[in-house]
């Protein structure tokens, strides 16, 4: 049985090194850079209030036929991961009520996240960025999920992603589950970052290679009302 | 210090990935958080106290950024990561052992690491390791073998 078990994890990954010394060298000088555009992004954040207004002017835009077609393809994949026996169910989204929550400004252009309630009871998201050209099937280039409607113990639900079509940068968003105002986010160098947070729902943008620690949340009058670190998601 | 790490990073690297790529559960994540693993090695190399090896130390470095990106990966694609789905094709039952189960075995399968090393890369008792490491293989066996009949 052990050399059956072997066998197995002999076969189980197949992940052949790609050796390039200079891309971590390069990876290392890059990150020190990359706090000096941070510093740059939360000047941008406080003094551009006409950035924030542009964030609320996107809400409620009914999603276009393209990112119509991204909840489609979650709906999908939840009904695929049920019939794999991955899980009894699958949040699936109402791809009718789908509509812009924000919209942010990034290196790459404008940046969207786009929600629709799940049927079980929270809500389905994708985020995608304006300037892309569609997809050949329709859809828009993106990512996007459908989290558990039952909130974590920390209240805020978040993650921070990179993905290949947007190699510069990392997008932070997620979920706060109790009413609040702002959220913050705080880097592996201590700095922080505020996002705009329309419907529970927040987004940023970073430079690639930023580490988030903490999300905190907080509410009109300042007060910490929701934290998450990013050992506990 | 910098020749040190270039010098690990030569030798190890189909260890590194490797095992990596298992912790991400998909082979180009763990590629992309053992080249992250080292930047940040390079950048904190004034961190390392000597209590340890310095591979050790490497490795906890790597086995926390494969995790992160496993995290990431998890919480954006609605669908098994390559590594779990491959392991579903296999048979292996791998969804049975915990997440410090399955870092112990992938430390110990893929990189050959001693348990001493595994200890200081996970932050956890050399024989915590041993135990882990012996509960993670006794649950596959007992589920392998429970199929089989």
């Amino acid at each position: 049985m052990d050399a059956y078990l072997d066998g197995l994890l002999d076969e189980l990954v197949t992940a052949e090194p790609r050796e390039a010394w200079s891309d971590v060298l390069h990876r290392a000088r890059r990150s020190r850079r990359r706090y000096m555009a941070l510093a740059a992004l939360v000047g941008a954040l406080v003094l551009a209030p006409a950035a924030w207004a542009a964030v609320n002017a996107f809400e409620g835009t009914p999603a276009p036929p393209a990112i119509s077609e991204d909840f489609t393809q979650l709906n999908s994949m939840a009904d695929l991961a049920v019939q794999q026996g991955i899980a009894a169910k699958w949040p699936h989204a109402d791809v009718s009520k789908a509509h812009g929550v924000i919209e942010i400004q990034t290196a790459d252009g404008p940046e969207d996240v786009w929600t629709a309630p799940s049927d079980e009871g929270g809500q389905c998201y994708f985020i995608d960025w304006a300037n892309d050209p569609p997809e050949q099937d329709g859809s828009q280039y993106g990512f996007g999920g459908c989290p558990p409607a039952i909130p974590p113990a920390s209240n805020i639900s978040w993650g921070a992603a990179w993905i290949a079509g947007h190699p510069d940068l990392v997008t932070v968003d997620g979920n706060v589950y109790v009413d609040a105002s702002t959220v913050q986010v705080t880097l592996d160098d201590g700095s922080t970052v505020t996002l705009p947070l329309v419907e529970h729902v927040f987004l940023g943008s970073l430079p690639k290679g930023s580490v988030v620690d903490k999300v905190t949340a907080f509410d009109a009058a300042g007060n910490v009302v929701a934290r998450a670190t990013a050992a506990a998601g | 210090m910098v020749d040190e790490l270039e010098a690990l990073y030569r030798e190890r690297l189909p260890e590194f990935t490797r095992a990596a790529a298992a912790i991400a559960g998909d082979p180009e994540a763990g590629r992309d958080a053992v080249q992250d693993a080292f930047a940040k090695a390079l950048r904190k190399r004034r961190r390392f106290r000597g209590e340890g090896s310095l591979e050790a130390w490497v490795w906890r470095i790597v086995v926390n950024a494969a995790r992160d990106a496993g995290r990431r990966r998890r919480r954006r694609v609605a669908a098994p990561v390559p590594v779990e789905a491959r392991a579903q094709e296999l048979g292996l039952p791998l969804e049975l052992l915990t997440e410090r189960q399955r870092e112990v075995l992938f430390l110990h399968y893929f990189a050959d690491l001693d348990y001493t090393t595994i200890a200081l890369g996970l932050g956890i008792s050399t024989g915590t390791v041993g135990a882990t490491l012996s509960a993670a293989r006794e649950t596959l066996r007992g589920a392998l073998t429970k199929e089989a009949c």
